[in-house]
C-alpha cells in the first residue's frame, strides 16, 4: 500500500511537472490578428490611463487587471471617463489573455497566462505607481 | 432621598455610589429595572446637583459602574462639584453603535439655583475641546444645550419633555463632518461642508409628530468608499415639512442644489439651479409620493408620482412625465453615459422630447413618447439624422402602432433622403413590414424588419434590397474615385442574435457592369473590440475599363471574373483568403496600357518597372493581351501569388495576344500581404504619369 502511494505521489508530480513544462513553453508574444487588434486597442487607452496610473487613482492588480485604487485622486468630472477607461481595459485585458492560451492551442492556460502578465505589468509599471502586492495590499512602486 | 430619584430612572444600574462630605447620602448595589422616559439620566445627573445649595463649600462625588439600556449603554460614570467646580466625566459612552471614551464634561464655575442648573463657559472633551454652554431646569424639563467647536460655529439644542417632547436645533456654520459617524455605512460620507438653519421636532415617547426642517449647505463633499458616488463644493437649501394627519404623516419637501458637482456612477451633473419638490403621506405601510417635480435647467421639469409599498419593499405604482424636453442637454446628461458600449456612445443630440410613462408593481405598463424636430449626430462623422419626428404610444402586453419620420440623414459622406415609417408594437416585439430608405438617385429597402428582446440582448432580422444607385453619384458623395455604372443589390435575410451577424443567402450586387455575390457571410462581435466576419466572394463579368478608371491604375480593356475564397476578416483586416483574378471567358477587347503595366509589375517589385521603361516596348502606349490572371492565397500575413500559368523561374500574370502584345510574368511568389497593399496604395495612389520614352 505504502508503495502505492509513493508511486501515486510521483505521478502527480510528474504530471505537475509535466503542465509547468508545457506552460513554460507558451508563447506570450504571439500573434494573432485579434491579439493585435486587443494590443493597439489597448496601447491607445493607456495614454488616456497613464495620467489615472500617475496619480494614484487607478493601480494595478495582482490577478493582472487594473482598478480603481484611489477615486479620490481623479477630478470629479474625470470619474466617468476613468471608470470607463477600467472596465475597458479589464475587458480587453480578459479577451487578450483568453486570445494567447488559444492562439498557443491550450485555452486551459489562461489562468497562468493571466498571472504571468500580472507580474509583467507590475514590474514594468513606472516609479509612483500603485500596484498590488501577492498578499492584495495596495503598494506604491 | 437622593440616593431614590438616581436608581428609579434606568433601565439597569450597577454600583451607583455617592459621597459627600455632607451626611445622609447612601449606597446601592446590583441592578434596577425601572420605565424611564427621555432625559432621565441628564436629569437624574443634575438632580444630585439639586443638594448644592446645601452642599456649597462642600464636596460631592457620584460614581456609577454602568448603566445599560436598549438604546445607550454608559460605562464609569463620575460626576463631582467641588464649590463651584463641576466635572462629569463618563469612560464609554456607547449609544446606536457609536462608541466614545473617556468623554468629560468640565464647568469651572457651574451656577446652581432653585430651580435652573447653568453652565455659561463650559468644556466639552473627547478626542478635541469643545466650549459648551448649558442651561438645565428640572422642574420645568427643559435643557439647552449650545456647543460652540470652532469661531462662528454653533450647534444649539433646545429641548423640552413631559407628556410631549421638543426638540428645536439651531445650526450655525456646523461642520457638517461630524455626522458622518451618524450616517449609514452603506452611504457616502460627507468629509466638509457646513449646514446651517433650524429643526424642529415634536413628538411622543418614540413617536415623531412633526417635523419642520429648514437648512442650508455649503461647500459639501462627500463620497463613498468606491468614489462611484461623490460630490464636491455642493451647496443648497433643504426645507422640509411633516405632520399627522388621520393617523399617517403628510410631508412636503423641497430640495434645491444651487451649486458645485456631482458624481452618481455613471451620471455626471454639475452647475446645480436643480430643483425638487415633492409632497406626500407615509404610514408604517406604504409611502406615498403625491406630486414629485423636478426642474432642471436647460432640460425642463419631469412629473412623478409614486406608491412605495414598505412591506413588499417594491414600487406598487408609479408615473413619471415630462413635456417638450430639451433633447440635446437630456441626452448628453442622462442618457450617453449609458449608451457607452453602443455606436450612440459619441452622439449628440437637439430638439425636443416628451413622454409619460406608467408603472404598477414595478413593471412598465404603458409608455407614451413624442420626438419633434429631433436630431442625432455621431460625434465622429459616422451618421447624422435629421429633422426626425417620432410618436410611439406603448402598452404592455397588446399591440399598437409607432410612426417614425426622418427629413434627412448621412451614414458616413453618403447622403440619406427623408423617409416616414409605421413601426408596429406587440408588447415588446418590434416589426416594420417595409422600409425605404432614398440613398441618391436610388433606394435601399428594407422589408419585415423584426425585433425582439431575448435575454441576451436584442435579436433581429430583415430582407430587402437596394435599387439602383449611379456609382458615379455614389463615388461623388464618398470621395472615392470616380466610378461609372449602376450599383444594385438584393439582400436576402438578415439574422443577428447574441453579437453574430448571419446573412442567409446571397447578397447580389450589381457594379462594374458585372455582378458580386456575397455569400456564407457571418460577422461575429460586430459591435465588440475585434469584430470578426467570414464570407465568400464571387464576381463576374467585371468591366476592367471601368474598374481601372476608377482607381486611377492605367487603362485596361477586357472583363475580369474575381473569386475570393474562405474570407476572414478580423477588425477588419485580412486574415487569411484564397482569391483569384482572372479574364472571363467571351470575346471582347483586350487591350492593356503601358502604365497598366508598370503598374502591375510593380506590384512585384520597382526593378521591373524600371526595366519595361528602359526597353523598346516604352515606345507603345498600349498593348494586346489574350489572358490575364493574378492568385493571392493570405496565411499568415503572406500572400502566396500565382497567375495564369507557369514561367521560368515564375508565373505568367499578363499573356500577351496581338501586335503589339506584352507578357508580364511575376518573379515573387511570396509577398508580405502589409508590403502588397502599401505597392498597391502607391500605384493607386501616386498617380504619376510614367515618362515613355
Amino acid at each position: 500500500m505504502k508503495v502505492l502511494t509513493h508511486i501515486f505521489s510521483w505521478l502527480i508530480l510528474f504530471a505537475l511537472w509535466g503542465s509547468s513544462l508545457a506552460l513554460a513553453a507558451a508563447d506570450l508574444e504571439i500573434n494573432t490578428p485579434a491579439i493585435t487588434s486587443l494590443k493597439q486597442g489597448m496601447q491607445q487607452r493607456h495614454a488616456e490611463l497613464a495620467g489615472f496610473y500617475t496619480s494614484g487613482a487607478v493601480g494595478l492588480t495582482r490577478d493582472g487587471m487594473v482598478a480603481v485604487h484611489d477615486p479620490a485622486a481623479a477630478p470629479l468630472a474625470q470619474r466617468q471617463m476613468m471608470n470607463s477607461l477600467v472596465a475597458a481595459e479589464n475587458q480587453d485585458r480578459m479577451a487578450l489573455y483568453r486570445e494567447i492560451a488559444r492562439a498557443n492551442g491550450h485555452p486551459e492556460w489562461e489562468d497562468e497566462v493571466r498571472s504571468t502578465f500580472a507580474q509583467r505589468w507590475i514590474s514594468k509599471a513606472a516609479s509612483g505607481w500603485w500596484h498590488q502586492n501577492p498578499s492584495g495590499a495596495w503598494v506604491k512602486k | 432621598m437622593l440616593w431614590i430619584i438616581v436608581t428609579r430612572c434606568f433601565y439597569g444600574i450597577r454600583n451607583a455610589k455617592v459621597t459627600s462630605s455632607i451626611p445622609v447620602i447612601g449606597t446601592r448595589s446590583g441592578p434596577a429595572v425601572y420605565n424611564c422616559r427621555p432625559f432621565s439620566l441628564i436629569a437624574s445627573i443634575f438632580l444630585i446637583l439639586g443638594i448644592a445649595p446645601s452642599a456649597h463649600g462642600q464636596q460631592i462625588r457620584l460614581s456609577i459602574e454602568d448603566i445599560s439600556s436598549p438604546a445607550f449603554q454608559i460605562r464609569g460614570i463620575a460626576v463631582s462639584l467641588e464649590k463651584e467646580r463641576f466635572e462629569a466625566t463618563i469612560a464609554q459612552l456607547t449609544l446606536q453603535n457609536h462608541t466614545w471614551k473617556n468623554v468629560t464634561l468640565l464647568c469651572p464655575k457651574i451656577r446652581i439655583e432653585r430651580d435652573t442648573i447653568s453652565c455659561d463657559q463650559g468644556m466639552l472633551k473627547e478626542k478635541q475641546s469643545w466650549p459648551v454652554s448649558f442651561h438645565f431646569a428640572p422642574n420645568a424639563k427643559s435643557l439647552t444645550l449650545e456647543l460652540k467647536p470652532t469661531d462662528g460655529e454653533s450647534w444649539r439644542v433646545d429641548a423640552r419633555w413631559g407628556d410631549h417632547w421638543e426638540v428645536l436645533a439651531k445650526l450655525r456654520n456646523g461642520n457638517i463632518a461630524y455626522t458622518k459617524s451618524w450616517l449609514p455605512d452603506n452611504m457616502p460620507a460627507p468629509s466638509a461642508g457646513s449646514i446651517s438653519g433650524k429643526l424642529h421636532l415634536t413628538g411622543n415617547g418614540a413617536k415623531l409628530h412633526s417635523a419642520d426642517a429648514d437648512l442650508q449647505l455649503s461647500g459639501l463633499a462627500f463620497s463613498d468608499a468606491s468614489g462611484l458616488h461623490a460630490g464636491e463644493k455642493v451647496s443648497g437649501k433643504i426645507a422640509f415639512k411633516a405632520g399627522p394627519d388621520h393617523g399617517d404623516m403628510v410631508w412636503q419637501g423641497d430640495i434645491f442644489w444651487e451649486s458645485g458637482e456631482i458624481y452618481w456612477h455613471p451620471l455626471y451633473v454639475t452647475d446645480g439651479g436643480v430643483r425638487l419638490a415633492a409632497s406626500g403621506r407615509s404610514s408604517p405601510q406604504r409611502i406615498e409620493l403625491q406630486q414629485g417635480v423636478l426642474r432642471w435647467p436647460g432640460i425642463g421639469e419631469i412629473n412623478a408620482s409614486a406608491i412605495w409599498d414598505v412591506t413588499a419593499r417594491k414600487l406598487s405604482k408609479a408615473t413619471l412625465e415630462g413635456r417638450e424636453l430639451n433633447l440635446g442637454p437630456l441626452h448628453a446628461t442622462f442618457l450617453l453615459p449609458f449608451l457607452e458600449k453602443t455606436t450612440l456612445a459619441k452622439s449628440t443630440a437637439g430638439g425636443k422630447v416628451s413622454f409619460s410613462s406608467r408603472i404598477a408593481s414595478g413593471e412598465v405598463q404603458a409608455l407614451e413618447m413624442r420626438m419633434d424636430n429631433a436630431s442625432l449626430q455621431d460625434g465622429e462623422g459616422r451618421f447624422a439624422l435629421n429633422d426626425i419626428h417620432f410618436k410611439l404610444p406603448w402598452q404592455a402586453g397588446s399591440a399598437s402602432s409607432a410612426s417614425l419620420g426622418i427629413g434627412s440623414g448621412r451614414v458616413l459622406a453618403l447622403p440619406l433622403g427623408g423617409f416616414n415609417t409605421t413601426i408596429h408594437l406587440q408588447d415588446k416585439d418590434i416589426s416594420i413590414p417595409r422600409l425605404s430608405i432614398p440613398i441618391l438617385d436610388g433606394s435601399l429597402n428594407i422589408e419585415n424588419f423584426r425585433a425582439a428582446p431575448t435575454t441576451q440582448g436584442w435579436r433581429w432580422e430583415f430582407e430587402g434590397g437596394l435599387t439602383p444607385v449611379s456609382m458615379e453619384r455614389l463615388s461623388s458623395a464618398l470621395h472615392l474615385p470616380k466610378m461609372h455604372g449602376t450599383l444594385a443589390g438584393v439582400v436576402p435575410r438578415v439574422h443577428y442574435e447574441s453579437g453574430r451577424l448571419v446573412l442567409d443567402g446571397a447578397l447580389l450586387v450589381r457594379a462594374f457592369d458585372g455582378t458580386a455575390v456575397l455569400q456564407d457571410l457571418v460577422l461575429l462581435d460586430v459591435l465588440g473590440h475585434a469584430p470578426r466576419m467570414q464570407a465568400s466572394l464571387d464576381m463576374r463579368n467585371l468591366d476592367l475599363d471601368l474598374l481601372t478608371r476608377a482607381f486611377s491604375f492605367g487603362s485596361m480593356q477586357g472583363r475580369i471574373d474575381v473569386t475570393v475564397k474562405g474570407l476572414e476578416l478580423s477588425n477588419w483586416k485580412p486574415v487569411s483568403f484564397e482569391a483569384d483574378v482572372r479574364s472571363s471567358s467571351g470575346s471582347y477587347p483586350r487591350k492593356i496600357s503601358q502604365r497598366a503595366v508598370q503598374n502591375i509589375s510593380a506590384l512585384g517589385g520597382a526593378g521591373a518597372a524600371a526595366a519595361i521603361q528602359r526597353s523598346f516596348l516604352g515606345f507603345f502606349e498600349e498593348f494586346g493581351y489574350s489572358r490575364l490572371g493574378l492568385s493571392c492565397v493570405l496565411r499568415n500575413s503572406v500572400c502566396q501569388m500565382d497567375g495564369v500559368e507557369p514561367a521560368p523561374n515564375g508565373y505568367v500574370i499578363v499573356k500577351g495576344g496581338g501586335i503589339p502584345a506584352i507578357t508580364v510574368i511575376g518573379y515573387n511568389r511570396s509577398v508580405s500581404w502589409d508590403e502588397l497593399i502599401a505597392r498597391l496604395q502607391r500605384v493607386t495612389q501616386g498617380n504619376a504619369r510614367p515618362v515613355v520614352q
